[in-house]
């Protein structure tokens, strides 16, 4: 008891346990690989996978993570927090689109912009997205996920490589199915006597 | 149970129901969220299922915890609140900690 004790830190720590089992990472990274297969099989009909996604992901939740380490709702702080980010992300494309209209258009410039820059306000756009999430949501990892979304994109201006989702997503899948696995080893499921 | 604000709090002004170290914890975990389950206070705190509902029916005797027993499909699920008394309680011991350590020597606070 020599501390005082700290309950922002303790909110924090049991807000990352909820994180860590991977989900977010192989959802995310999952975006991309869905890129890659679209691209690598030239029908854009591929990209309806990512509707799976988010059910996918919603099950994860339900059936992998909820079972091992029980349920939680943190408080009004954490809400009001989502609905900051709701606003970020809604803000960020809203502005992106329309400055991608008006450049494309030429309204702004007198002639329609080079695709570069159009490249370069995507990139800018997604950083700033998961950089939100990464500090409205106090997971600094979502960094390095913003940087690989913004290099993926603005690579995608010089090459039409389609592994360069292949690259991206695995980049970021991969550490996300570790931290799943490493979750569940963590976590295994307790006997029915042993949980309520 | 208060001390007057001017004088330093005795050991026993501090809440013995708080005070013990696994129903701090308790406490400390339900005043950070809205509400959990005996599973997520269970894998935070490290207690044993047996332990802490033992420490729980002592926090919810004492009104500082709230019990919901529900049931998802055949599995039971047992939700805890911490209510306004348990959210004072945990409060005023920190308050009357924090006061009873800022007493204490500088030396005897580093531990030399």
């Amino acid at each position: 008891m020599g501390s005082q004790l700290d309950l922002g830190a303790l909110e924090l720590k049991a807000w990352k346990s909820t994180h860590e089992d991977g989900l977010l990472d192989m959802f995310l990274g999952a975006m991309l690989l869905v890129g890659y297969l679209r691209d690598v099989t030239g029908k854009p009909a591929v990209t309806l996978l990512v509707l799976a996604l988010p059910v996918l992901f919603i099950a994860g939740k339900r059936f992998l993570t909820v079972p091992r380490i029980g349920l939680v709702k943190f408080g009004p702080r954490r809400e009001a927090r989502r609905t900051v980010l709701i606003f970020v992300i809604g803000a960020s494309v809203l502005l992106t689109v329309t400055l991608y209209l008006l450049l494309a258009s030429g309204v702004l410039t007198g002639s329609s912009a080079r695709p570069g820059l159009l490249n370069v306000l995507m990139s800018v756009m997604l950083f700033a997205i998961f950089a939100a999430m990464g500090r409205l949501l106090d997971l600094p990892r979502m960094y390095g996920v913003a940087a690989v979304f913004a290099a993926a994109n603005l690579a995608r201006g010089f090459t039409d490589s389609p592994l360069v989702h292949l690259v991206a997503g695995l980049v970021i899948f991969l550490p996300g199915l570790f931290l799943c696995l490493r979750f569940l080893r963590r976590n295994p499921l307790l006997r029915e006597e042993e949980a309520r | 149970m208060t001390s007057d604000a001017g004088e330093p709090p005795k050991a026993s002004d501090l809440d013995r129901l708080v005070h013990e170290p696994a129903r701090l914890m308790i406490t400390a975990y339900l005043a950070v969220v809205e509400r959990a389950d005996m599973l997520f206070v269970q894998r935070q705190t490290g207690l044993t299922l047996g332990n802490l509902s033992s420490h729980v029916s002592k926090l919810e005797a004492a009104g500082y915890v709230a019990v919901e027993k529900t049931f998802v499909g055949k599995r039971p699920r047992t939700m805890l609140r911490l209510t306004e008394l348990g959210r004072a309680a945990l409060d005023g011991y920190r308050t009357r900690m924090q006061r009873m350590l800022n007493t204490l020597p500088d030396d005897a606070k580093e531990g030399t």
